[in-house]
């Protein structure tokens, strides 16, 4: 049985073909395929053509292996052995059979080469994919850059311009143009917020907050808004819903005023509810649920995907990116909450959304500060020295220093314009750009702290980029502060009064 | 004494090389890719300057280095063709060594470089990106080139008898 298993798995048909050395065939025994009709060797299959090569040498032998042959209208897959001569032996061919083994390892070799190379291209898409979304990212955060500077220019002139003598239709024309302008501000940043999320740069903070200041702030900001449009607005608080959080604040007011905004947005009249309860709390861990309920034109539900980033639900004519339900969405997702919504035609819409948080029991109560900006009248006057590539920007920031009083100013259009100017000239405050053509505020910085004269001058940073990244990367830099462009006048100089220690009895 | 021309292609799997032989001898081109094990060997005449040519074509498969094809399948060779798949940077990465060693080896045998799949890239990208000279830029799927880098093979023949 053994011997019989051993002989069956080692059979292998072999033709053996004698032939002279014109090729012609002296003997076969036709095992695999018949010779009778050729005249010689060479007539069989172009693959023998090899042998008039082999045969020009005496006693050679060469090992031929998984030669398709394709004969008698059949395909047998063979290793042929040829012997090329000698005196005494005429030139032979062995042909082994070796078909079935061969087809096994074709199917072997093809399945591993075309997971070779789909994983290639899957590899190749990936490179591609990401190296696409590094360009996406760079390119959106140089456009936010870009499209942030003339904003500010031109919020800061707007600013300047509402202290003007104006007659009743200019200040209305002036605050739809401030409207305008601060919508398009909010537009720039939610495309940089949405970039940051999806690239993952975006991080979500932990500190201690209070819930009461976010629902003071909401309804300052909304109520007065929602009666002149003679709407309804209401929030809810239920009294087990904990007012001392961990969490991140910024992100949890950005993700109700997106969703409010809407209810603002698409209700021309009825009602509008925010409502505050809790939907699990155990010890310290807390999800809250946020439900904004209007009764607004409603929208019809198609699928799961249908607030992704630029779908607008309506196409009213309502301003909007149609980007702010996006970035609330994958807000929450990072934040590991909930969102759910339901929405009738004509009847309105309620979006919910839970979210945890950590209930910060431990923290005492404490009265919230507001801080309340004093403005400061300056008795000395300050050397200041304003470094930026723009024009508008010079000049928004001479304007408000000019309105405030007690600064003298230079400007300088560059970093390198700004150390020239400073060997020239003592300045008490340098306000300097981070980006700029030439020498960008980064080296400038690095010059000037390092030069030991200029030790006394105080350096406020400009940037209208992600102001963190830029601490960042100018972490070794000893600047005395930062400001992001836009800034509002009581940033300027709350930043201005710290740098330079200026206070109220001076 | 045997008159015909042996031709090897060699390369690296999944290049294309069975592709471009199968369209030069039965002008058929099929999308699904079947893996060549060992050898595959055709024959076709040709007409060069009024010349009749014969090219017994060994279709190899494909190995990622040149110097593990088996050396009694080159025996007897007049020219190779070295496809690269341009889809596939692992194809030519070694390009320069492999055409070397292929040159030294086999000094008397004419050889072609060939980028097959030309219809899948931008030319113009992608002869500054390989920095080494390819002779024809083919498809088997669109045909192009195909006939030209046989004809060019004869006449290489031709002009070295």
């Amino acid at each position: 049985m053994i011997q019989k298993t051993i002989d069956k798995y080692l059979s292998i048909k072999v033709q053996k073909i004698e032939f002279d050395l014109q090729g012609k065939i002296i003997l076969s025994d036709d095992v695999l395929f018949s010779t009778k009709k050729a005249n010689s060797i060479y007539e069989i299959h172009p693959f023998f053509e090899i042998i008039d090569e082999i045969i020009q040498e005496k006693n050679k032998e060469e090992n031929f292996k998984i030669i398709l042959l394709e004969l008698d209208k059949k395909t047998i897959i063979v290793d042929i052995i040829v012997y090329s001569g000698s005196k005494k032996q005429n030139p032979f061919l062995l042909i082994f059979d070796r078909s079935e083994y061969y087809k096994e390892i074709q199917q072997v070799t093809q399945d591993k080469n075309e997971l070779f190379i789909s994983n290639f291209q899957q590899n190749e898409n990936n490179k591609k994919l990401n190296e696409e979304k590094s360009v996406k990212n760079k390119f959106l955060a140089s456009i936010s850059h870009d499209l942030r500077t003339p904003i500010t220019g031109v919020l800061g002139l707007l600013e300047l311009f509402k202290k003007e003598n104006l007659s009743y239709e200019q200040k209305e024309l002036l605050t739809t143009i401030t409207s305008s302008v601060t919508h398009m501000d909010r537009l720039v940043g939610d495309v940089f917020d949405l970039s940051k999320i999806e690239y993952g740069e975006f991080k979500i903070e932990n500190n201690s907050f209070d819930l009461d200041e976010i629902i003071k702030n909401i309804e300052r900001v909304y109520l007065e808004k929602f009666i002149l449009k003679n709407i309804e607005f209401e929030i809810v608080k239920s009294s087990n819903v904990p007012n001392k959080l961990i969490g991140d604040y910024n992100r949890v007011v950005q993700i109700i005023t997106n969703l409010i905004d809407n209810a603002y947005k698409y209700t021309s009249e009825g009602k509008v509810v925010f409502e505050i309860s809790t939907d699990y709390r155990r010890a310290k861990k807390v999800r809250l649920k946020f439900s904004i309920k209007d009764t607004g034109i409603g929208f019809e539900k198609t699928s799961k995907n249908q607030f992704e980033s630029f779908k607008k639900l309506h196409n009213e004519n309502i301003e909007g990116s149609g980007l702010g339900l996006a970035i609330v969405i994958k807000l929450i997702e990072l934040m590991n909450g909930s969102f759910s919504f339901d929405s009738k035609i004509g009847e309105g819409s309620v979006f919910e959304i839970t979210l945890p948080f950590e209930a910060n029991i431990e923290s005492k109560k404490t009265k919230t500060v507001v801080k309340k900006f004093t403005k400061i009248d300056i008795k000395k006057k300050f050397n200041v020295l304003i470094v930026d590539d723009n024009e508008i920007n010079q000049l928004v920031l001479m304007k408000l220093l000019v309105n405030h009083g007690g600064f003298y100013m230079d400007i300088a259009n560059n970093g390198e314009q700004a150390i020239e100017m400073c060997n020239k000239e003592n300045y008490h405050l340098i306000f300097m750009d981070l980006h700029m053509p030439k020498m960008n505020g980064f080296e400038a910085i690095e010059f000037i702290t390092n030069n030991s004269n200029l030790s006394t001058t105080k350096i406020i940073a400009l940037s209208a980029y992600d102001i963190k990244k830029d601490k960042e990367m100018g972490k070794t830099l000893k600047v005395n502060d930062y400001i992001m462009k836009p800034f509002s006048s009581e940033e300027l100089f709350t930043s201005i009064y710290k740098v330079l220690k200026i206070k109220k009895e001076q | 004494m045997i008159s015909s021309k042996k031709v090897v292609l060699v390369g690296h799997f999944g290049v294309g090389k069975t592709s471009i032989i199968r369209r030069f001898v039965d002008n058929i081109f099929t999308d699904d890719y079947k893996v060549t094990i060992g050898v595959h060997i055709f024959k076709k005449e040709i007409e060069v300057k009024g010349e009749k040519l014969t090219f017994v074509i060994w279709d190899l498969e494909g190995k990622d280095d040149v110097e593990k094809v088996r050396k009694s399948h080159l025996i007897g060779t007049s020219g190779f063709m070295y496809v690269i798949d341009p889809t596939r940077n692992t194809t030519y990465i070694n390009i320069e060594n492999e055409v070397g060693y292929l040159k030294s080896n086999y000094p008397t045998a004419q050889l072609l470089t060939i980028a097959n799949k030309v219809d899948l890239i931008e030319k113009e990208d992608f002869i500054n990106k390989i920095n080494f000279p390819i002779d024809f830029f083919t498809s088997a799927k669109t045909d192009e080139n195909v006939e030209a880098i046989f004809n060019q093979l004869g006449l290489n023949f031709l002009n070295n008898e």
